[in-house]
């Protein structure tokens, strides 16, 4: 888990440009915030081969500079439980 | 006094509010034999511990936020901090605040109505309203006092600098404690 809360700890400090938007969504100023938010999670997904991430990043319907971020979300991660032996 | 300030502290303090905070519900082993833990991110949450102990847990901790071992004293320490959801005043109008967890049948209401006045005006004890700040770049949101929740302290000081949003000014912070304290000790009589 801490490798993976570092990852997207870098990716909100570009998210805290959140401006609020009109229709009760936050927007996003930088176009290519997602994009990043993404790249995070991959990074996060190559940093340990054995893990999963199940949630899908943009909603349908939604563009890359405006997601809904004001509602609360269930989000659930899996992993591979590796056991050694001794 | 001001309603928020934006100031951040050198500890998390009552009042504060925080964005983007994510609740650990549930860890289990999936039929795949697949470690899952599920989360739920809340967009904002108002932070409810006493002011007090929230500042004495961090004086026995040596007064480092993050310091996870108590070296003073380890009378005074919390491990969780007390949060409430602050939901988006459209979203909880429509009754759709909840629907991404599954909780799709909350209660509507219309704007004019006395019902939502009453929440506005804070006299529906169940719900505390916030309004919104162009200050801190939030829209109007409202604390539904049945929905608390607590988390790590540990967890909530390392998201604390890249989450922390804005403070309520002492006056409406005791307003908000005291009456989520209120709700918390109704007492339920049977139905006649």
């Amino acid at each position: 888990m801490a490798g993976s809360d570092e990852t997207i700890g870098a990716a909100r400090e570009v998210g805290s440009l959140y401006e609020t938007g009109t229709g009760g969504y936050y927007s996003r100023r930088r176009v290519g915030l997602e994009q990043e938010w993404q790249a995070g999670w991959q990074s996060v997904t190559s940093a340990g081969e054995d893990m999963l991430y199940s949630e899908a990043g943009t909603e349908a319907g939604q563009s890359s500079t405006q997601m809904k971020v004001n509602r609360p979300r269930r989000r659930i991660m899996k992993f591979r439980v590796i056991y050694k032996d001794g | 006094m001001a309603r928020y300030s934006n100031s951040p502290f050198s500890r998390i303090r009552q009042g504060d509010i925080l964005r983007d905070i994510q609740y650990v519900e549930d860890a289990f082993l999936d039929e795949d034999g697949l470690l899952g833990i599920s989360y739920i991110q809340f967009p904002f949450v108002v932070v409810l511990s006493q002011d007090c102990d929230l500042a004495s847990d961090v004086r026995s901790r040596g007064k480092d936020p993050e310091e996870n071992e108590a070296k003073v004293s380890t009378d005074a320490i919390v491990e969780s901090i007390l949060v409430c959801p602050a939901y988006e005043r459209d979203l909880f109008i429509a009754g759709e605040h909840l629907s991404e967890i599954g909780l799709i049948k909350m209660q509507s209401w219309k704007v004019k109505s006395r019902d939502w006045e009453f929440i506005v005006g804070n006299r529906d004890q169940r719900y505390h309203f916030l309004s919104g700040s162009k200050e801190l770049g939030t829209n109007d949101m409202v604390v539904d006092f049945k929905h608390f929740y607590t988390i790590s302290r540990l967890r909530l000081y390392k998201d604390y600098p890249s989450h922390y949003v804005g403070t309520l000014g002492e006056l409406y912070r005791e307003q908000i404690s005291q009456r989520f304290a209120y709700f918390l000790s109704r007492i339920g009589l049977p139905d006649e």
